[in-house]
């Protein structure tokens, strides 16, 4: 039983408290209204997505769904992947990712999946996305992010405008740092060097070869090659066996799905007559030196070390 | 009279091989590389290690070679399928063989790429054909199974049939395999699917090779044989012709050569279609003239397309197939019209 | 039904010996018959008799599926090859092919093709032969015609023709003057007993012409329902009653001594 002189206190603290006029509930509660409002007014933000769409998105997003590797990629690097409700059948970097629920691949996904999830956030990009597919999603009422990285400053921006989306700018900042610091160190390691001409090899059967405004071209500068195919105006053109006859380049690089095609390259006719070939100067890099992610850098480096190993001791 | 002789064949034969030599010339000359015939000259005698050299006997001889090779096949298989099946809009494939090759590729393409085998070493080159003329070989065989060898008398119908169902099934089995794999994996059939020359020829186009010129032997053997089949198949058994066997015959050989050769440049389209009446307008109907001339005038015919699919839009690479397509479609509705203004 | 079978004479040039034939019911039976050298043999039946079968059982077109066909009384027809057989039995079709590109000539040499190499290049003895065989069935002028431009009886010649290219020993005539005027009627007929009196050929005529062949004929053979019902010399064979028996229609049959028969059918006023 509550004794009778703390009988009045309690409650008129009572009384006072449902009314409002108790000390210290009136500025609590006044500021918790102005946060609310607040909170109100800055719900969601607008971007302008890099391939020039205006979208509206939410500030601190927790259901975010990827539509390409390269995405995935990305937000594990910010370390965004605890809100990750859905990403590629192709998306297999980091081992977590394949435990992530799959929303379709590449080219098609899976729109009533997508839905379904709930998701306040979808990225999706110009390398590797269909754009019809991607606009419908968009038309559907979804928040979609486009990132176009075609080129090694546009993986910088798109790093930051990812770190920037999923509340994670700080980390984004970090890692392109990170990224120059490291692609600098190759640069100076391989300074006063001339440029190795080299052929990059998209893919063996059909011949094809990255053109003029290709990601790839871009990275192997970085590790101090120039491509022969780096004028072609097109994407990736199949390019044929007597231009690289013509132009014989220094060295042949290839990614590692095509390993089996280039391991007998010294005994189909033509191929063998490169003095790449002969010299044995041909190289099967990682693939993810075709990532349009940061993880590009791995490549870059990997290249570097291969070509000129006695830069790297 | 304009009667046929030995010698009237010997001579047409001949002035098309010519053709077929300027026209390999000017296929070796075109391309990427500009190679003249002095430059070739020079090559010839100082047998250098120059790059030039590397292109000329390492690319465009062994294409221009596959090429003819392949032309010529398709062309006298089409003769033979047209003469055979009494219908001229007959053609190498009217009976499945290319779509089991197609098959065939697409499975094979579909087993190295899920098994990633690495560094399976040379069998890499040469497992593609092997699998897609397995592919064509059990076509030809189903086909004969189920459609059969019709008893004289009897019309092709039912091995017409038989063969158009099949390519229709099996087209609709590569159609599911394609679109339900990883598309990615599967870029390289679009164009060998569309006949594509631009394979790096290896020790195959020995085995392609004794294999059309055995197949057209053949053929040639039966071309008297298929003359009078045309007239009415009892006239023929009455004028001592086997018919079931020269038609058992003419199919097999027909329908193996072009597998060999479909093999390894995918369906080449119209060649087979349209060569044998470019060749009938000029030399005639009689087979036995036909045969060797539509041989040499097909190798001719995909020698200047292919040299055209290569450098139309240089530096890329056209396949054959699209060029053959393009040229042939309305070069065929032309003929078509010529025939009904009553050639 | 009495039939008469021919005495096995040792010089038939071909012999049906107990012939039968079905696909799923039978359609010959029991058909023995005798071609001899120089005489002209008529095979006469209603329609669905059987007589186009036999003749391909003659040819060995078809195989029977009971007795045999032999050549000159011992060499059975199984055993040869198809060119072998057209090297000696020329047959001209009832319904003589498809025709397209080729000029009569080129048409009428296709004859000789039993007795040339593989691809069927023709020597100067093939084009003499070839030139002999039009003159005598009146196509000489038509020579360098299209075949498909020439008219249905001048086609009928033409199939005449090709085979007599082949000069075979046995000559087989699948309603020859089905299409033809009167007068190339006779006119054919009378070439095919004159070739086959001169070259001691077997020859069998199938028509529906009966007074055709009464005329013409030195043996006949009345056929139904694929068994003969009756065979013999012309002025034997050829009765009211085998008529009769046979089309299941009353004739008038007047024979004269000498002359040749007059076969008419009866007609109810």
């Amino acid at each position: 039983m509550i004794p009778k002189p703390f009988r009045f206190s309690l409650l008129s603290l009572v009384l006072l408290h449902s009314i409002g006029c108790a000390p210290g509930t009136s500025t609590a509660h006044k500021a918790g209204a102005q946060e609310q409002i607040k909170a109100a007014e800055s719900d969601s933000v607008d971007y302008t997505d890099e391939i020039g769409r205006y979208v509206r998105l939410p500030k601190h997003p927790l259901r975010i769904v990827s539509l390409a590797p390269s995405v995935t990629e990305v937000l594990y690097l910010l370390g965004a992947q605890d809100r990750l409700v859905g990403v590629t059948t192709h998306c297999d970097w980091p081992e977590d990712a394949k435990t992530k629920p799959k929303i379709g691949n590449l080219l098609n996904p899976n729109y009533e999946v997508i839905l379904a999830a709930k998701p306040d956030l979808v990225i999706a990009t110009t390398a590797g996305n269909d754009r019809a597919a991607v606009l419908k999603l968009a038309g559907l009422g979804l928040p979609v992010f486009v990132t176009a990285p075609r080129s090694v400053e546009k993986i910088f921006e798109t790093v930051l405008d990812a770190g920037r989306i999923t509340d994670r700018a700080r980390e984004a900042e970090q890692l392109v740092s990170n990224m120059r610091e490291r692609l600098d160190e190759v640069r100076r390691r391989l300074a006063g060097l001339p440029p190795t001409r080299a052929f990059f090899m998209t893919w063996f059967d059909p011949l094809l070869a990255p053109g003029k405004n290709t990601f790839e071209n871009d990275v192997l500068r970085q590790a101090g090659v120039e491509s022969i195919t780096a004028d072609i105006e097109e994407f990736y053109p199949r390019y044929s066996l007597e231009q690289i006859l013509a132009r014989d380049p220094e060295a042949i690089l290839t990614v590692e799905h095509n390993t089996s095609s280039v391991a007998d390259l010294k005994r189909i006719a033509g191929w063998n007559r490169l003095s790449a070939v002969r010299k044995g100067r041909v190289y099967v890099l990682s693939e993810v030196i075709q990532h349009p992610s940061p993880r590009f850098v791995d490549g870059v480096e990997e290249l570097a070390r291969k070509l000129h190993p006695e830069r790297f001791q | 009279m304009n009667r046929l002789s030995d010698r009237k064949i010997v001579g047409k034969t001949l002035w098309l091989l010519a053709a077929w030599l300027l026209a390999a010339l000017v296929s070796l000359n075109i391309g990427s590389v500009s190679i003249s015939a002095s430059e070739m000259l020079r090559i010839f005698e100082n047998h250098g290690e120059t790059q030039l050299a590397a292109i000329l006997f390492s690319v465009r001889l062994p294409r221009v070679l596959m090429g003819s090779l392949v032309g010529a096949a398709l062309a006298s298989a089409g003769a033979a399928f047209q003469s055979l099946l009494r219908n001229p809009l007959a053609d190498p494939y009217v009976l499945g063989v290319s779509t089991g090759a197609s098959l065939g590729t697409i499975l094979y393409s579909i087993f190295v790429t899920t098994s990633r085998a690495p560094d399976s070493g040379g069998s890499f080159l040469y497992g593609r054909p092997l699998a897609a003329f397995l592919g064509a070989a059990c076509t030809i065989a189903a086909v004969y199974v189920i459609g059969g060898n019709p008893r004289a008398g009897e019309t092709s119908q039912r091995l017409l049939l038989a063969g158009i169902v099949f390519a229709s099934f099996l087209s609709s089995i590569n159609v599911f395999l394609l679109t339900s794999t990883n598309q990615a994996d599967l870029r390289g059939i679009f164009y060998w699917l569309i006949g594509d020359l631009s394979r790096p020829v290896d020790a195959s186009i020995y085995v392609v090779a004794v294999a059309v010129f055995a197949g057209f032997a053949l053929l040639y053997a039966c071309s008297h044989g298929l003359n009078l089949i045309a007239t009415g198949e009892e006239d023929a058994l009455i004028l001592g012709v086997s018919v079931p066997r020269v038609k058992a015959g003419v199919y097999a050989v027909a329908s193996l050569v072009t597998g060999a050769v479909v093999s390894v440049s995918g369906p080449v389209a119209y060649i087979g279609l349209i060569c044998p009446h470019i060749a009938r307008m000029m030399f005639g109907s009689d087979n036995r003239i036909l045969f060797p001339t539509v041989f040499v005038f097909g190798a001719i015919f995909t020698l200047l397309a292919d040299t055209l699919a290569r450098t139309v839009l240089s530096p890329v690479e056209l396949p054959v197939g699209v060029i053959t397509a393009l040229c042939g479609a309305p070069l065929f509705i032309y003929l078509l019209h010529r025939r009904r203004s009553g050639a | 039904m009495r039939q008469l079978h021919p005495e096995p004479a040792g010089d038939t040039l071909l012999e049906a010996r107990n012939l039968s034939f079905s696909y799923s019911r039978p359609v010959v039976q029991e058909f023995s018959l005798g071609l001899p050298p120089g005489k002209v043999t008529g095979l006469i039946g209603p329609n669905g008799s059987g007589k186009t079968t036999v003749l391909r059982l003659l040819d060995g077109i078809l195989r029977p599926t009971g007795g045999d066909v032999l050549l000159h009384g011992s060499v059975p027809l199984a055993r040869l090859s198809r060119k072998e057989i057209a090297r000696r039995i020329a047959m001209v079709p009832q319904n003589g092919g498809s025709y397209y590109y080729q000029s009569v000539f080129e048409f009428t040499m296709q004859g000789r093709s039993p007795h040339l190499s593989l691809l069927g290049f023709e020597s100067e003895r093939d084009i003499d032969i070839v030139r002999d065989t039009l003159e005598m069935t009146c196509l000489s002028a038509l020579s360098h015609a299209r075949v498909s431009e020439i008219s249905g009886g001048e086609r009928q010649r033409l199939l005449l023709a090709r085979a007599l290219a082949q000069q075979a020993e046995i000559l087989l005539l699948d309603e020859l003057t089905a299409n033809l005027d009167i007068n190339y009627q006779v006119e054919l007929m009378r070439l095919v007993r004159r070739i086959t009196r001169e070259r001691k050929l077997a020859s069998l005529v199938v028509s529906h012409e009966i007074n055709l062949l009464a005329s013409f004929c030195d043996w006949i053979v009345l056929m139904a329902e694929g068994k003969i019902f009756r065979q013999g010399p012309v002025a034997e064979a050829v009765t009211e009653e085998s008529l009769r028996g046979i089309f299941g229609l009353d004739f008038f049959v007047r024979r004269s001594a000498t002359g040749p028969l007059e076969i008419l059918p009866v007609l109810e006023p």
